[in-house]
């Protein structure tokens, strides 16, 4: 080396010096880092998946006014009807929903339910904010325009038996109303349904109140029991336990994650603090020779700093990025799924800081050779 | 004027057996320039001499002052300071650190100090050049002759310029042409203005030296007690 000779060289050269302990120790740290960062990566994604699907399922929980008396069903839950003394759900509750804390709603779809007199049939009318249900229910297809105020759209079965089309009228309390657009079949209860915004359905039933609100949320039995405490007015029930039994799974996956990489964690530190005293332990002749010659413990300490930095830092970022590129190189294989790149800078920062800590660390535990006396360090020669 | 007074200084170990003196009341003045022979039998206590000499092992009791330096009142950082402004070692074994060069070795000293790069790297040089390894000042201390690697000892013990220069047994595991040769070094630093301690059993050392101080059980005595 012809360069100038600074205690980053010192430390540089004894790690090129010591192959194959330093990559020992590197490979301690990619490889505990690796497996912890790779877990989490999987089980993030895991949950990930589970959330689109519970956006995908639609609603998960739904809230409905407290009643003995039920008249109507929709969603294959029993509707309180307008005719009966209900506990009504009033226009705040949304509010006291949408201000709840760490609920994990991803979506919420408040409706106003009711039956209205055709010109010769009872109609199940629902009020709904399009945008809000159609993001909730992305199966729902509409055939033709979203209806606005005085219009409506009907569900695919009252179109074939009454043989209604776009452009027809629909006779509510005796009013004529345009058919805007049709609700392809479902398969559920929307099929019967004549659907129109909140406005048109509160005038045409006269309610004043919530029917019902349907939630997605990623955490419905936390949800279920928080709402049920903040609506006493209300009956909140969970759905879709269609998701439930992956949700199990995923939480047991992300549970195996936490105690194999607190397992992994604790050997790897066990690990790096055994090579680390031992590497430093072998060295306290050479570190005799350096304090011989003038070296203060500080310079002693400075030189052990820099080598651990290097090798936990290197460690640290191999680490990190073999844990997010494990899963999407073998996920599709070993998962049987597919995993996307997602750089997360506080995974990335926590691993890298933790790999300097526990590298640091190690040398404060070699302390007695960094302050030996320069005299019984040489006696070790 | 001395450039180094020992006092009284006594050094006692514990051992098995108790307590071992190993140094009694010994006083010695050396002045800058000496090149200083300490002589005696193997256990007399002329490497714990050199090691309080050399501020690198401080006496139970009395006072070592070095250029009116009070040296072992230092905190152990000034003491560290210390050594690497006053004094060089060549230690027994020589003992350079395996993965660095010659020339790192050398440097090593000058890596503690704000010297530029290249000061550094001419200052090495010079002294490599000096002890006769300028060619050889990429070589790791394994692919020299253990001559050599006395010579690039004594290099780094002089890179930084310092005052005093203490060898242990500088010749010990040399052949008496090897042997010569440091000698003839030593002699050509001294004559630069280094002082040097050397300690050494071999009486044909003597011939290079100044002075020469006898030690027997911890004790100085005026010449040599054939035993």
């Amino acid at each position: 080396m012809e360069g100038n000779m600074t205690l980053t060289d010192i430390a540089i050269q004894n790690l090129r010096r010591r192959k194959g302990k330093t990559t020992f120790l590197l490979l301690t740290f990619v490889l505990v880092i690796g497996i912890t960062v790779a877990l989490n990566t999987l089980a993030k994604s895991m949950h990930d998946d589970l959330q689109k699907n519970l956006t995908q399922y639609g609603a998960n929980v739904v809230i409905t006014p407290k009643s003995e008396h039920f008249t109507l069903s929709y969603g294959g839950l029993s509707v309180p009807g307008v005719n009966f003394e209900v506990k009504n759900l009033n226009y705040d509750s949304l509010a006291k929903i949408k201000n709840s804390p760490d609920l994990m709603i991803s979506g919420i779809a408040p409706k106003i339910i009711g039956s209205v007199k055709g010109a010769d049939k009872r109609y199940l009318i629902i009020g709904v904010d399009f945008p809000n249900e159609l993001k909730m229910k992305p199966w729902w297809q509409i055939k033709g325009l979203q209806p606005g105020d005085q219009e409506v759209i009907i569900g695919s079965s009252i179109a074939s038996k009454e043989n209604l089309v776009i452009g027809s009228t629909l006779e509510l309390n005796h009013q004529i109303y345009p058919i805007v657009g049709i609700l392809e079949e479902t398969g559920g209860s929307e099929d019967n349904g004549v659907f129109t915004n909140f406005s048109t359905s509160r005038a045409l039933t006269g309610i004043n109140s919530w029917s019902m609100i349907e939630l997605n949320t990623a955490q419905p039995n936390k949800t279920v029991a928080y709402l049920s405490e903040l609506l006493p007015e209300a009956k909140v029930a969970e759905i879709s336990q269609l998701v439930q039994g992956a949700k199990e799974s995923v939480d047991r996956f992300s549970n195996f994650s936490l105690i194999t990489s607190i397992f992994l964690g604790v050997i790897g530190v066990l690990i790096v603090f055994v090579t680390t005293s031992g590497n430093i332990n072998d060295r306290v002749a050479e570190l005799g020779i350096l304090r011989a010659i003038g070296f203060r413990r500080r310079h002693i300490f400075s030189i052990l700093i820099r080598e651990t930095v290097f090798v936990s830092l290197s460690g640290g970022v191999l680490g990190y990025l073999l844990g997010e590129l494990t899963p999407i190189l073998l996920g599709p294989f070993v998962f049987q799924k597919t995993v996307s790149f997602q750089f997360n800078p506080f995974v990335g920062l926590t691993v890298i800081s933790a790999s300097l800590l526990i590298g640091i660390g190690s040398i404060f535990l070699t302390r007695r050779a960094i302050t030996l006396d320069p005299l019984e360090a040489l006696s070790y020669i | 004027m001395s450039l180094i007074k020992l006092c009284e200084a006594t050094k006692t170990y514990k051992g098995g057996d108790g307590v071992v003196e190993a140094l009694k009341k010994v006083s010695l003045e050396i002045v800058a320039g000496e090149f200083l022979a300490l002589m005696g039998p193997s256990g007399s206590g002329k490497s714990t001499l050199l090691s309080i000499l050399g501020g690198l092992n401080p006496p139970t009791s009395g006072k070592l002052t070095v250029d009116n330096i009070d040296v072992y009142s230092l905190e152990p950082e000034r003491l560290a300071d210390f050594r690497h402004d006053y004094v060089g070692f060549v230690f027994q074994q020589y003992q350079l650190i395996p993965y660095l060069t010659a020339l790192e070795n050398v440097m090593l000293p000058l890596a503690i100090t704000s010297r530029p790069g290249k000061e550094q790297q001419e200052m090495a040089h010079a002294v490599l050049e000096k002890v006769g390894l300028g060619s050889k000042s990429q070589r790791l201390p394994n692919q020299l002759s253990g001559g050599e690697q006395n010579r690039v000892a004594i290099a780094r013990a002089i890179v930084n310029q310092p005052s005093i220069m203490f060898a242990d047994e500088p010749t010990g595991s040399l052949d008496s042409k090897t042997a010569t040769e440091l000698l003839e070094l030593f002699q050509v630093l001294n004559q630069d203005g280094l002082t040097i301690i050397m300690v050494t059993h071999n009486k044909e050392n003597l011939a290079w030296v100044s002075r020469a101080v006898y030690i027997r059980d911890g004790i100085l005595a005026p010449t040599p007690q054939e035993s």
